[in-house]
């Protein structure tokens, strides 16, 4: 009877289906598109920074200076081992420093890597605009961004001294032949950043060995929370700290979450709209009815039985526009998850935020639970929707129904 | 057996500022097995009294005493147990649920009394066709006529056994022929099946089929004859 009642304004009834599908639709393909940029952006910064967790010496995090080393990172590649998720480590000297060509000199930050690691060689290495990449053995080679090597006024083969505190806080310098020159397109990198060789580093801070930093990379950033304990527990007894990227990139996590705030803002306003939409078409539909359901209650329809009627109305237009909006979400979150939302014509140059790149092509991801979540909001939305007029119903008085109305 | 008993009833509408005195004073009582017409002008009572009877409303004062039980006292989910059990309505515009089917709409009151489905099928299709409705039980309002309809309410109205059918002039909207064909039905029901019937008409084709008229005049009982007794005899003086 329920579902007969629903069909007796077929237009009425599919508008509201239309209307409570294309909202739950946008919030899919809304929730997905931000949570994929959100994890783009993360995985961005993930890979252009510290990794999913970053061991290093204790104290670094507060207070970052080249005098704070890791000396036996074997220990802690040790400790890596078979850990669940852990796609690959990276152990690296991270520093900041005063370069100098004949031209010009200028602060920058630098990170030594094994030229070896196929990941850290792909930050850098397709964006290479003249040269090579650093190779592996070498230690007097270093990769310049564009913006910086305008400045210095140097190109590939020319000489740069870097200059810095070492490890025992004197001041130290060292000789290197620029390699190649990269360009992202985005200024803070190209004209800040450098790349050099864990050799090279070494005797730029008068080390034998040792190191500043392990990135850990893990297969997604959804199992930092696994490996995050296992780690602590196992370094417990070394003096690093053992970080997930949310405190190395606590920009990035409240860029993060300031933008969740809103995402949330608007799917609220979807929600609303969504409601006033199931409350219009249930409430009309209780009132053009008024006298049939006077006239039920007098032929000794319990209110509750007439509550419950209203309700399994309102049970089925949500069920019906979850499969219709579901259907659309899914398929608004196919297209954007292989084909992106292209947004180049939007941004004039690569953006950067919180210190991450943002790929102008975003790629939706929706997570079951999200999803789940989601359904669950819309079907207790509409069902709360549909109390007022279920309650409206049954408190009728059967002779004022039937002979007013 | 006396069905019903109505003593000092009074029903005051209040509009606005407005005191409305629809029913006052009514004493009457009701035979198992009777069929009494209630007749009067419009605004005499006569919806008030059948909606005060059934249940459907609260007297201002007096009591309604249906089968021996005082209904002015009982709670809502009582009297919604009463009427589903022991009263049938027909009503004046048919009233019947329009996305529902003949066969359903008279289903509809054993649907709620939980009848098993073979009985409450054999229960339906038999009440169909002693209202002359064989054939059309898949048929919805809609697609019936006027007088169909009606015979569909009063298939509903006896589908439960009830002991008193209230009927609220349920010839107005109908043509004279097919308003008296309605009336001899429920007379035939009310001798086969010995149903009591209560019925407000102001039609007087409709009174000369009854046993027994009620006049009602301003809220008061201005006549009650039975067959052989002489409305003018027993009618109050203007």
């Amino acid at each position: 009877m329920a579902s007969r009642n629903l069909w007796r304004n077929v237009r009425r009834t599919l508008i509201t289906m239309v209307a409570i599908g294309l909202g739950l639709a946008l919030a899919m393909i809304s929730i997905g598109l931000g949570d994929g940029g959100h994890e783009q952006m993360i995985e961005s910064g993930v890979r252009m920074g510290a990794g999913h967790i970053t061991v290093q010496p204790l104290g670094y995090q507060k207070n970052p200076s080249n005098d704070k080393i890791i000396t036996d990172d074997a220990l802690i590649m040790e400790a890596l081992k078979d850990i669940p998720h852990v796609r690959e480590v990276s152990s690296r000297i991270v520093g900041k420093g005063l370069i100098s060509s004949a031209a010009n000199s200028s602060g920058i930050a630098f990170r030594a890597v094994d030229p070896g690691k196929a990941r850290d060689k792909s930050l850098l290495a397709p964006h290479l605009i003249s040269g090579d990449y650093l190779a592996v053995g070498e230690a007097g080679s270093i990769l310049i961004g564009e913006g910086l090597a305008q400045k210095l006024k140097v190109s590939v083969g020319k000489k740069v001294v870097l200059m810095g505190q070492d490890a025992s806080r004197e001041v130290s310098s060292a000789l290197f032949r620029v390699k190649g020159i990269y360009k992202t397109g985005v200024s803070d990198l190209d004209g800040y950043f450098c790349l050099i060789s864990l050799k090279g580093a070494r005797q730029f801070l008068g080390l034998e060995q040792g190191i500043t930093q392990v990135a850990v990379y893990l297969d997604s950033q959804f199992e930092v929370e696994k490996a995050l304990p296992i780690l602590r527990s196992r370094l417990g007894s070394l003096p690093v700290e053992v970080l997930p990227w949310q405190e190395v990139m606590p920009d990035l996590l409240r860029f993060v979450q300031l933008d969740d705030a809103g995402n949330y803002l608007f799917l609220g306003i979807i929600l609303v709209i969504v409601a006033l939409g199931i409350l219009n078409t249930i409430l009309m539909s209780v009132l053009e009815r008024t006298r049939e359901f006077g006239m039920m209650l007098a032929l000794g329809l319990s209110p509750h039985f007439l509550f419950l009627m209203i309700i399994f109305e309102t049970t089925l237009l949500a069920l019906l526009s979850m499969v219709l909006g579901g259907g659309l979400g899914f398929g608004g979150h196919h297209y954007f998850a292989t084909v992106g939302l292209d947004l180049t014509g939007l941004t004039p140059e690569r953006l950067t935020l919180a210190g991450t790149i943002i790929s102008p092509v975003l790629y939706s991801h929706l997570r079951l639970m999200r999803i789940f979540g989601l359904l669950i909001i819309i079907f207790l939305v509409t069902l709360t929707t549909g109390l007022y007029p279920a309650v409206k119903a049954s408190r009728l008085a059967p002779v004022k129904a039937i002979y007013q109305y | 057996m006396e069905i019903v008993k109505v003593e000092n009833l009074r029903k005051i509408y209040h509009q606005d500022a407005l005191e409305i005195q629809a029913l006052s004073g009514i004493n009457l009582s009701l035979e198992s097995g009777e069929f009494t017409v209630v007749a009067g002008p419009s605004g005499s009572g006569k919806s008030t009294l059948l909606n005060l009877i059934g249940g459907l409303d609260r007297p201002t004062e007096g009591r309604i005493l249906l089968a021996g039980e005082d209904i002015t006292r009982l709670g809502k989910g009582r009297l919604s147990h009463l009427r589903l059990n022991k009263i049938g309505f027909v009503f004046q515009s048919y009233n019947l649920i329009p996305v529902l089917t003949a066969y359903e709409n008279a289903e509809f009151i054993l649907l709620l009394q939980g009848m098993p489905y073979q009985k409450r099928r054999q229960h339906v299709m038999e009440l169909l066709e002693e209202v002359g409705l064989k054939g059309l039980e898949n048929r919805r309002p809609y697609e019936m006529s006027g007088g169909q309809q009606q015979r569909v309410a009063v298939a509903r109205a006896l589908a439960s056994n009830p002991d008193l059918v209230l009927a609220d002039e349920p010839t107005a909207n109908l043509d004279s022929k097919t308003g008296l064909a309605l009336i001899d039905m429920m007379l035939d029901m009310n001798k086969t099946r010995g149903v009591t019937f209560l019925i407000s008409t102001h039609d007087t084709r409709v009174m000369d089929k009854a046993r027994r008229v009620i006049l009602l005049r301003d809220g008061q009982i201005s006549s009650d004859v039975r067959i052989g007794e002489s409305l003018a005899q027993n009618s109050a003086s203007p």
